[in-house]
């Protein structure tokens, strides 16, 4: 990964923490400004008992409002520039096929503003394709303004999936600083100045996500 | 007030509202329990005693404090406006029968707008006929301590106040840090820090020009 990270930007995905860890909220019914947020460990499995004493302290008017598997440490916003996608992603293709990592190809679907959760992504899949963990990107697409990303493989790959679709929220497609989803008709996850340069010019921003390959000379 | 000093910055469109919040943490795993209390309303201290009960050690670093609902913009005004500001908060403070007004002398550059946020409310308490009596406002350990009696709106003023004033630089009013230094504990963005490093008696001046 070490080409890749000195060509393009200074960005090092291996020194990237991704684990997980879970939220659990409940909120007083009537007031959005009540609320109560558990966060456990990175690692630490949800307590039930504690949230059922919890839930029975608060007694009525209070009700559970979410439970989510989130990223530990928030991914620094940034992302490389279009022109450099294309190689990027070729390279990353190429490292994740010498892994021995099935369906390499589906790397290929990140947009720019993404690119340094792919280059995460790619990081800790050929490590630990390299330590025997059975690792295959089923699909990798974007869907209502955030990443999917479906893999077959071990618990911590699967977590690694997690990792990455929760860091694609309320992060720009177009230029990986901090955005949030906009319905241009196409639902987009988009800074304030790229969404007002869609709105002006809809195909530039669109470049700008996903620019056109060259074409090869001859 | 001459009228460029007013800027862009409206002290009478901010939302003074705060929640009070409780919480713990575990230092061994990173976990951590924060409870929001809904706006404006007090705290259940029975029910923080609960709470706390399911929590053992090694959970600790429990606090009670405050958030408030909004934080103010960052920005201050150009540091050679800020004696004019801070006199002008002061003469009409004290003009309307304010006592201690001239505490508002000790307002650094950064957290002007938070002055002017607390004089726009003791002016329209003022007028509404409360007695408004402002004790010492200092600097404590990089942030702002304020004190003003007699009621209960107020010192909820200078809760928010001291709220708003936690990592603001107190030169630029830019996000900031609390930086320890020879003995002295101040709120600096980054590139203030740098100058305090390089000419603390520049910074001195963008904090406190007279």
């Amino acid at each position: 990964m070490n080409d890749i990270r000195d060509r393009y930007d200074t960005f090092d995905p291996a020194t990237v923490d991704h684990s997980m860890r879970w939220r659990w909220s409940m909120r007083r019914d009537g007031d959005e400004h009540a609320r109560l947020d558990l966060v456990l460990g990175a690692g630490e499995d949800p307590d039930k008992t504690l949230e059922e004493r919890l839930k029975a302290a608060l007694g009525a008017g209070w009700e559970p409002d979410c439970r989510r598997h989130e990223p530990t440490v928030r991914l620094p916003y940034g992302a490389p520039s279009s022109p450099a996608r294309a190689r990027i992603l070729d390279e990353l293709e190429h490292l994740l096929e010498a892994a021995g990592v099935r369906h390499a190809c589906c790397v290929q679907a990140f947009p720019t503003g993404w690119l340094h959760i792919a280059m995460v992504l790619v990081d800790r899949l050929c490590r630990w394709a390299a330590e025997g963990d059975e690792c295959t990107l089923d699909d990798v697409k974007e869907k209502y303004g955030t990443l999917r990303v479906h893999v077959y493989g071990s618990a911590r790959v699967q977590d690694l999936a997690d990792w990455c679709e929760e860091q694609s929220v309320a992060r720009c497609m177009a230029t990986g600083r901090e955005g949030r989803t906009r319905d241009t008709g196409w639902v987009l996850t988009l800074s304030d100045a790229a969404y007002a340069l869609h709105q002006r010019d809809r195909q530039t921003v669109e470049r700008m996500m996903y620019p056109p390959r060259e074409k090869a000379d001859g | 007030m001459a009228d460029h000093l007013d800027g862009s910055f409206d002290p009478t469109t901010v939302d003074i509202r705060l929640h009070e919040t409780w919480g713990m943490s575990n230092p061994e795993t990173g976990a951590s329990v924060h409870v929001e209390w809904g706006l404006d309303r007090p705290r259940d201290e029975d029910l923080e005693g609960q709470l706390e009960a399911f929590f053992p050690d090694p959970w600790r670093h429990r606090y009670k404090w405050y958030r408030p609902v909004e934080r103010l913009p960052p920005g201050a005004p150009p540091p050679e406006w800020r004696a004019e500001i801070l006199g002008g908060l002061r003469r009409r403070l004290t003009a309307m029968g304010i006592a201690g007004a001239d505490q508002f002398v000790a307002f650094p550059t950064g957290w002007v707008w938070i002055a002017q946020v607390m004089a726009h409310h003791m002016s329209v308490w003022t007028h509404d006929g409360e007695q408004i009596r402002i004790q010492p406002i200092d600097k404590e350990l990089g942030m702002l301590r304020c004190y003003a009696h007699d009621s209960a709106r107020l010192k909820r003023l200078c809760r928010w106040a001291q709220c708003q004033s936690e990592e603001r630089c107190m030169a630029t009013g830019m996000p900031g840090e609390t930086r320890v230094e020879d003995g002295r504990v101040l709120t600096l963005s980054d590139e203030m820090y740098d100058l305090f490093e390089r000419d603390p008696i520049a910074l001195q001046d963008r904090m406190y020009r007279a």
